[in-house]
């Protein structure tokens, strides 16, 4: 919502209080200020009046004109086509300075040229039509050679406020006004007219109307007569000021009265009521059931759109001017329900427009007496009402004093209410009831009232104070994955992971060509953002590739992040993983590596993995996506033999410019175990014996490890490889050689004893694989 | 010589005595010039090894007249103890000296050594997360979560926002196929909660949210905190609301000024939005601050009756506010590009190491 200062003092006086007094006070009662700027036109630009207007010989489109600017006439070459004999326009005289542009004498098309006829953009100001500004006295006497900047329409100040969708009542500067009155205690007037301006004939000899009684809405017409209808400068002006632009004038004119008073106007041609009989508004409801107004022809939805065909043509003279208002309420959900076209108007009436609607009609009437030449108003008006029923709220004082922790005196409540425009029903010792006003249509409980209340009370000078609560044991599940999150996360962090964030939208595409699950076609978005963000993650790394391709371009020779995050599955079920990723150098460029770290290794992932997410196993991974490494990659499983997530190397062959990158993706919720219970440990002497075995060459450790794993003599602790030798002369077996460690809980082992334990382990090793000592 | 010393029974006890000093001079000469450890064990067993210098001289000892040997024995046992503390004393040095060339010998520039580029780091955001969390933990708050696909019931319609409603235009949605949608804010945690547990609730909700816009200022996803207390009817206030924010931003920023100006949310009523004056140029008014002066970090408000109404709780008052993360972090840590947050570039996260 944008207003000027200069447009508000149509409504209050602002004498004495600054630009800054009002922006502040703005934003202390609800009405965020978004941006301020004031309009500065330069210095030199003063007004001038085309004395001559002629062809340039040598240049179709430019005019040679002679400007009078009142101590002197000048020549000067104009290029806009709109420059007419006896018309007041802007000129940058010599010296001046518009933007980056230093006004000079200058050559064009050999004729000297002594000024420059402004547009508005030149001026700073926005574009308000094609070609040069023509003023004219909306924005004041016109005295040539009078500096533009001296007009207080040039120097006004234009405030961007951000209205809340519940007060639709400020969308409008009358309604800016008259919340700034009631912060301000300063009386909003209302611009009367001296004399009732209207013509004799009444609007019933040339217009009558025919309403359906299911219509809902509330209408109000007037018309006039103008052979000349064309809106002043002023007023063109302060609509491009507010960012719109309308090629209809009938348009502008209603916009710019809806604008200022909050009630939506529009403006008909004539032509769109006259039938073949009586010429009649019809109002009554379309087959989508809007309330709609109807000459031959649809001519609007009431309060939504009007069609091109009903708006004032160039040869029209005479004007109907509606005023409406629909219920917001229903209007938004019938727009909801089915929406169709809308228009500027729509914004306004479903936040709530000003349903009184005399006062969009009488300011109308005001500014064509003001601004507009040959005007001939239609004395009397159509009308078309429904009572609007009126809210009436009880205030219980102890309720409202405890929501708002502190006893407010009742008669600054009672002031603030009645300047916000409450009727005040009663007052009683523990309660008063008061009445909403017409306009407020957001306000209906007490809560309503007590924020009208405390807004304007200002909420910085309400108490603060601890409440009181009872002591509860609120450490929850949830705070225990979160405490155990952070955990992982300082761990990466010292194993040097970085840990990042990414969205969790994937390309689909990518998805798919990489053979990563995907969402079900009929549970994926309908909306996405762009097509690269088009569906939801089944994985972190598709994310943790993209940024690690990214940094290496970025000349980062190593790249180590994690995240943590949701992902879905295809049943779009949502599950929080923790992935990472590690490329490039094994470690940072330094002196004991000559500059040339080596590359990251399997081996140096996995013992990052480990001091970061605790133990595992690993086996070898058997189903492929398409990035993964056919001999690089594994399952990750717990002690009790769960999956809890996957480790792979990046295909060497995949187009992603990565050189050897290693990825891993754990399931969170499988991560966490239970701090363990202290097991008793032996005193006694503990041996490690070594065995090399020669097993077949494709046999995997952990095919070795399941078979002794629950068989072994309970004196050996544990073991685990120590070495792996291959060679030719072992054909198609290897070396293998695993280190155990024995001990017995209740004595030293002998020797014998110790043999005869490796006697066992060689056995079972024989007759569960077949495999022997080297 | 001491050679002679035997052999000549005349030479009086002064001349022999003379003859020591001299010889044991000679040995001190010896033992100071040794280089070495192995030197000087050399001349330590030529003194004092079995065949050595004593052992040959107390032999030579048995030849003298008896009134001669004590005396001479005495100087010979003098000259012994001198000499072998001067072996120790030279040893002592020796070994010094060995041992701190060893320790030159494993020279290191230390100044050279790499103590840089191994640590990671939390990300800006998540760490900012952590702090707000540590708050809120530490004044007695539970911490919440809910999905991040959600049910139009819990993101809107609970919280006060019919479909029609104008203010669900303010929050741009991505919807599924199915009529589910990707929560726009953490709010539709406060209903699954209020609609699973009974007050009085006290409970923060952080957490991934996500809205259709992405510019300069604004990414898809981006991260909230949602507050909500719920207590007996009449017992909550908007004075608690106002306590715990201003305690709250004083916590995370410090010396801030803390204002709070009228605004609407749907959910909330009274509702207000909560300023901080501005970290760059502490209220002048700089880019940062549009000119204002003040940032805007919060939004807050008296929970409104639709909302109760609609978990059917009774006869409850109760505040909620919400925070953007990514706000705070950029705030707190003068990180000048949204975006950038969710790029994963190093070149950002390694400031933070």
């Amino acid at each position: 919502m944008i207003v000027t200062r200069e447009w508000l003092q149509e409504w209050i006086d602002l004498e004495g209080i600054t630009t800054q007094e009002i922006i502040d006070t703005l934003n202390r009662i609800g009405l965020e200020v978004a941006e301020y700027k004031k309009i500065e036109i330069p210095q030199g630009v003063v007004v001038g009046r085309v004395k001559s207007c002629q062809k340039h010989p040598d240049a179709k489109k430019l005019h040679i004109c002679e400007v009078d600017v009142g101590d002197e006439i000048l020549k000067i070459v104009c290029g806009a086509s709109n420059v007419q004999y006896a018309r007041y326009v802007a000129v940058a005289k010599i010296g001046s300075k518009l933007k980056d542009l230093q006004i000079e004498k200058v050559e064009i098309r050999g004729v000297e040229s002594s000024g420059m006829v402004c547009s508005s953009s030149e001026l700073g100001l926005p574009k308000m039509e094609n070609g040069i500004m023509l003023l004219d006295d909306s924005i004041g006497k016109l005295v040539v050679g009078k500096e533009l900047r001296e007009y207080d329409a040039f120097r006004d100040e234009v405030i961007d406020i951000e209205i809340t969708p519940n007060r639709g009542d400020c969308l409008s500067v009358k309604g800016v006004a008259r919340e700034l009155g009631v912060a301000l205690k300063r009386r909003v007037k209302f611009p009367q007219l001296d004399r009732d301006n209207s013509f004799r004939i009444g609007i019933g000899r040339i217009l009558n109307i025919l309403p359906d009684k299911s219509v809902n809405a509330q209408l109000l017409y007037k018309a006039f007569r103008s052979e000349e209808f064309s809106n002043p400068f002023l007023i063109r002006m302060r609509i491009a000021l507010v960012g719109e632009r309308f090629e209809n004038r009938g348009e502008e004119f209603a916009f710019y009265i809806t604008h200022s008073t909050g009630v939506i106007t529009r403006i008909y041609g004539y032509d769109t009521f006259r039938g073949e009989e009586s010429p009649l508004i019809i109002a009554k409801k379309d087959e989508e059931g809007y309330d709609c107004v109807y000459g031959d022809k649809k001519a609007s939805v009431v309060g939504v759109y009007q069609f091109d065909h009903s708006k004032p043509k160039i040869d029209e003279a005479i004007f109907v001017l509606e005023a409406s208002y629909v219920d917001p309420e229903e209007i938004s959900q019938k727009m909801f329900k089915k929406p169709i076209e809308n228009d500027w108007s729509y914004y306004r009436s479903g936040r709530g427009s000003d349903p009184r609607l005399e006062v969009g009609i009488n300011y109308a009437k005001l500014i064509l007496d003001k601004y507009y030449k040959g005007i001939e108003l239609y004395s009397g008006m159509l009308e078309y009402r429904k009572e609007i029923p009126t809210k009436v709220i009880k205030i219980d004082f102890e309720e409202f004093n405890s929501l708002i922790g502190q006893e407010l005196e009742r008669s600054s409540i009672v002031e603030i209410l009645k300047a916000l425009g409450f009727t005040i029903v009663n007052v009683n010792e523990d309660s008063m009831v008061v009445q909403t006003p017409i306009f407020r249509h957001d306000i209906s409980n007490l809560q309503d009232v007590a924020e009208e209340i405390v807004r304007i009370y200002g909420i910085d000078n309400l108490n603060s104070k601890p409440l009181k609560f009872v002591e509860k044991n609120r450490i929850n599940e949830v705070y225990k994955l979160y405490t155990f999150k952070k955990e992982l996360r300082e761990r990466a962090i010292a194993n040097g992971y970085f840990e990042t964030l990414s969205f969790i939208f994937n390309d689909k595409s990518f998805l798919e060509k990489y053979g990563f699950e995907t969402l079900k076609e009929e549970l994926d978005l309908i909306n996405p953002i762009t097509s690269n963000l088009n569906t939801l993650r089944t994985s972190l790394i598709p994310n943790l590739i993209s940024q690690t391709i990214q940094n290496l371009k970025n000349a980062k020779k190593q790249v180590k992040l994690f995240e943590i995050g949701s992902v879905f599955d295809t049943h779009r079920q949502e599950k929080e993983k923790i992935g990472f990723i590690f490329s490039g150098a094994s470690e940072p460029e330094e002196v004991k590596n000559q500059g040339k770290p080596a590359n990251v290794t399997l081996e140096t992932f996995i013992s990052d993995l480990s001091r970061i997410v605790g133990d595992f196993e690993l086996k070898k991974a058997y189903s492929f996506n398409k990035l993964m490494h056919p001999y690089q990659s594994a399952i990750a499983l717990n002690e009790k033999g769960e999956e809890i997530g996957v480790i792979y190397k990046i295909r060497p062959d995949v187009e992603l410019e990565l050189v050897d990158t290693f990825v891993a993706e754990f399931d969170l919720e499988k991560l966490q175990r239970p701090y363990p219970k202290a097991k008793e440990f032996s005193p006694f002497q503990l041996s490690f014996k070594d065995l090399s075995l020669l097993i077949p060459s494709d046999m995997e450790y952990k095919t070795i490890k399941d078979t002794l794993k629950d068989k072994l003599p309970q004196e050996v602790k544990r073991f685990y490889p120590i070495d792996l030798y291959e060679d030719e002369q072992l054909g198609d077996k290897k070396s293998l050689t695993l280190r155990f460690a024995i001990q017995s809980d209740k004595k030293t082992l002998t020797e014998e004893e110790i043999s005869a334990l490796i006697e066992e382990i060689l056995a079972l090793l024989k007759n569960g694989l077949g495999i022997e000592l080297r | 010589m001491i050679f002679a010393l035997g052999v000549c029974s005349s030479v009086s006890y002064f001349e022999i005595k003379k003859e020591i000093e001299v010889t044991v001079k000679e040995w001190s000469e010896k033992i100071k010039n040794c280089a070495s450890l192995e030197e000087l064990e050399a001349v330590r067993v030529e003194l004092f090894g079995k065949k050595g210098f004593f052992a040959k001289e107390f032999e030579k000892l048995k030849a003298l007249p008896k009134e001669e040997k004590p005396k001479v024995a005495k100087e010979l046992n003098l000259a012994k103890e001198q000499l072998f503390k001067e072996i120790q004393l030279k040893k002592d040095e020796l070994l010094a000296k060995e041992i701190d060339k060893k320790l030159q010998e494993e020279y290191i520039d230390v100044s050279l050594l790499n103590s840089k580029g191994y640590k990671g780091a939390l990300h800006p955001v998540m760490y900012t997360l952590d702090k707000i969390i540590e708050y809120f933990s530490a004044l007695n708050y539970s911490i919440q979560t809910g999905p991040l696909v959600e049910d139009d019931f819990y993101n809107f319609e609970a919280l006060n926002l019919p479909k029609h409603h104008p203010a669900r235009d303010m929050q741009d949605t991505f919807y599924f196929k199915d009529g589910k949608l990707l929560r726009t804010h953490t709010s539709p945690v406060q209903i699954r909660t209020m609609l699973s547990t009974k007050p009085p609730i006290r409970m923060i909700s952080p957490g991934a949210v996500f809205r259709r816009d992405y510019d300069l200022t604004h990414t898809p996803m981006f991260h909230q905190v949602e507050g909500l207390v719920v207590d007996k009817a009449k017992k909550v206030s908007f004075a608690n609301l106002k306590f715990i924010l201003e305690d709250f931003l004083h916590y995370i920023f410090g010396d801030v000024k803390v204002r709070f100006r009228p605004s609407f949310f749907p959910f909330t009523e009274p509702s207000a939005e909560v300023d901080i004056s501005c970290l760059f140029c502490e209220g002048k008014g700089c880019r940062v601050c549009s000119q204002t002066g003040w940032l805007e970090v919060l939004g807050c408000g008296m929970v409104d009756p639709n909302v109760f109404e609609a978990v059917e709780y009774e006869d409850v008052s109760g505040y909620a506010f919400g925070l953007g993360v990514e706000r705070f972090a950029m705030l707190l840590h003068h990180i000048g590009d949204l975006r950038s947050l969710f790029e994963g570039d190093l070149r950002l996260l390694e400031q933070f190491r």
